[in-house]
């Protein structure tokens, strides 16, 4: 078990800044997953791991040891690309030899013809070595076949094979997922949690989908701009955003952003509505940023007056898009089918107790509910 | 009701294959079976006798031999150096396109310019080969037998000598013609995936030879087909340098005498038309069987993506 760490990690691409001074701590057997939009460095963030990008400042430290002038081959680390990157020319079997060949035969049992000879017994033991891999994959049957004879979601595990083979330090993916189609997506999100619990190495995931996220990892760092702006478990960023941009960025529908100000009493109003929040918010005058998630609406006699200009059955759930005049962006709410009013009717929109979270207009989270102090945050 | 809208679409490129093709083949083969002469008015049926000549006379003989030394160097050299030479480009930063331009000039250069211009460099006296070599005589190179009796009976006539003809023009089709395999190689390069790299360096591919043996030369396979096949058929069809340097008889003691100089010799010169389509049909058989067998040998092994 061996323990991550970036410190400091910079990046930039000529004039861009990609990352900026980005601190990590991968603990040792977990499975943590750096999401973010497109373009956020997620990806930059794990290549310098891997060390295929040389970073423009910081450290990247495995086990304690400095790592980031060892090249990539020395580091111990396995990867899944996005595209797999099989050698196409090799088959299944081969593809999954290749690493465990690189690193225990020495250079004359690599030749062709002459290392064969010289190393029968060795080759025997790594070929059951991938077997014993494609066992557990369930691709035993496959080992025979050329990548161009696979499906996606078999070529998918053959990189993932090719990967653990090795037994390595940490296994790095690359958004793994995002070539498969949806239901196999799923599928393979609860297959790759699963072989995460049974190897207990650890995964460093990259996504930009929220939900891959939220499903798989122990815990997540969000990263926006090439910062991390969040990191912890999925479902306590999930409850308990920092910022407006995780809050926005997690959860899908998205969460409802809400003008909304706080009045000469300290009562957090959206168009004359009270939302009822049990804090008082002392020092906070103006205008705020409401948050309230779809499941924190609820139908009611009083709330804000809207009618509903979509409806989305989902067969457990209908998301509701209520247009409430005054309000740029309809509302989502959920609610259970048997609630749901048909497209067009009028509705009342009412917040749950206490569920609105409240950003300070640069974004930033004002926390208070135990305390029952403003703080700006 | 049947369409024929098929034909139509095939039908032009058809025409055109068989008309410009396949007839002008056919009739070449006809040829080969007679004694015809452009001007005559008829020609008569001589049978085998064209091909039984091509098999027997030590001219043709010495015409395959010029033919075959020329291929076998040649298409071998020009593909290794066209990928050691992409290869080398391919992995610089800066002077890429500097030396992609130098690599290309003789490809495109007129072959009969040049011609000229090596034609006074081998020339055995005031060229320059000849005259670099002789700064060399007195010193430690004169410990090399070779270097030592070109010093004491004068360097050899490169173009003129019988032993150095055919392989001088080898050479020079060498430089002529790996321009040519080193931009297809590169094209070939480009379109390796990053990744696989990423892939193999990951695997724990550390020296450059593992990663070309991993993943550029499997990468390569469908290119390298192509460039032999191409190197192949264009080192068989070596015309107008022989014709250049020796318009009179293909070379010393026909050395030089290529095939496709013997056609144009035999068939044009000389107005021996079967002849010439006898030579024609060899030849045609030559490439086709050569082609066959590489991409045999070659194909088994090759990926295509």
């Amino acid at each position: 078990m061996t323990e991550i760490a970036l410190r400091g990690i910079a990046k930039s691409f000529g004039e861009t800044p990609v990352l900026n001074g980005v601190d990590l701590t991968v603990r040792p057997g977990e499975f943590l997953t750096l999401v973010g939009p497109s373009g956020c460095g997620k990806s930059t963030l794990l290549r310098i791991l891997a060390g295929l990008e040389a970073a423009d400042a910081g450290q990247v430290q495995i086990g304690g040891q400095d790592v980031t002038t060892v090249r990539p081959a020395a580091r111990n680390l396995a990867m899944v690309f996005q595209s797999y990157a099989l050698y196409p020319h090799l088959s299944v079997a081969d593809n999954m030899l290749t690493p465990l060949k690189l690193r225990d035969l020495g250079r004359v049992e690599n030749l062709p013809l002459i290392g064969p000879l010289v190393s029968r017994g060795k080759r025997a033991g790594l070929r059951a070595e991938v077997q014993r891999t494609a066992e557990i994959l369930k691709i035993d049957h496959l080992l025979g076949r050329k990548p161009g004879q696979l499906s996606g979601g078999q070529r998918q595990r053959v990189a993932l094979g090719r990967a653990m083979v090795r037994q390595p330090v940490a296994f790095l993916m690359d958004e793994p997922l995002s070539n498969l189609d949806a239901a196999l997506r799923v599928h393979m999100r609860a297959e790759l949690s699963q072989l995460h619990r049974s190897l207990g190495t650890t995964f460093i995931y990259v996504t930009h989908d929220q939900a891959e996220a939220l499903t798989m990892s122990d815990r997540m760092a969000v990263m926006m701009g090439g910062d991390i702006l969040q990191l912890g478990a999925p479902g306590a960023i999930y409850d308990d955003p920092d910022t407006v941009q995780v809050a926005g960025f997690i959860g899908s529908p998205k969460i409802n952003l809400i003008p909304g100000e706080v009045d000469g009493a300290g009562a957090l109003r959206i168009l004359g509505y009270r939302v009822p929040v049990d804090m008082e918010l002392r020092n906070t005058r103006g205008p705020v940023t409401v948050g309230l998630r779809p499941e924190h609406l609820t139908p009611a006699a009083n709330g804000l007056a809207g009618r509903v200009v979509h409806r989305e059955n989902l067969g457990s759930d209908v998301f509701l898009h209520v247009g409430v005049e005054g309000l740029e962006q309809p509302l989502t709410m959920r609610v259970p089918p048997a609630q749901a009013p048909a497209a067009g009717a009028p509705i009342r929109c009412a917040a749950k107790q206490d569920c609105a979270m409240i950003f300070a207009p640069g974004g930033k989270r004002l926390r208070l509910p135990q305390a029952r102090t403003a703080v700006v945050a | 009701m049947r369409s024929y809208a098929h034909m139509w679409f095939i039908g032009p490129a058809l025409f055109l294959m068989v008309v410009i093709l396949l007839l002008p083949i056919g009739v070449a083969g006809a040829l080969s079976f007679t004694d015809y002469s452009l001007g005559n008015a008829g020609a008569d049926f001589v049978g085998l006798k064209n091909y039984v000549q091509i098999f027997t006379r030590s001219t043709y003989e010495k015409m395959f031999g010029a033919t075959f030394r020329y291929v076998f160097v040649v298409v071998p050299l020009t593909v290794g150096l066209g990928l050691g030479a992409a290869l080398l480009i391919n992995s610089l930063g800066r002077f890429g396109d500097f030396y992609k331009t130098i690599y290309f000039l003789p490809v495109m250069a007129a072959l009969i310019a040049m011609a000229i211009v090596w034609e006074f460099a081998l020339h055995p006296t005031i060229g320059f080969v000849n005259t670099t070599l002789e700064r060399g005589c007195g010193t430690w190179l004169e410990a090399w037998g070779w270097y030592a009796h070109g010093c004491a009976e004068g360097f050899p006539l490169w173009l003129t000598d019988r032993a150095y003809a055919i392989w001088t023009v080898a050479f020079i089709g060498v430089w002529q013609g790996f321009g040519f395999n080193m931009v297809l190689y590169l094209a070939g390069l480009t379109s390796i995936p990053r990744e696989l790299y990423h892939a193999a360096e990951l695997d724990g591919a550390k020296t450059g030879w593992q990663r070309f043996r991993l993943v550029t030369w499997p990468m390569l396979g469908p290119t390298t087909v192509f460039v032999v096949t191409i190197s192949l058929i264009r080192s068989f069809q070596v015309f107008d340098m022989v014709e250049a340097f020796y318009p009179q008889g293909g070379g010393p003691s026909k050395s030089v005498y290529v095939m496709m100089f013997a056609i144009y010799e035999k068939g044009i010169q000389q107005n021996l038309m079967g002849i010439g389509a006898a030579i024609t049909v060899v030849f045609l058989g030559f490439v086709m069987v050569l082609t066959l067998i590489q991409r045999r040998l070659v194909e088994r092994r090759t990926h295509y993506v």
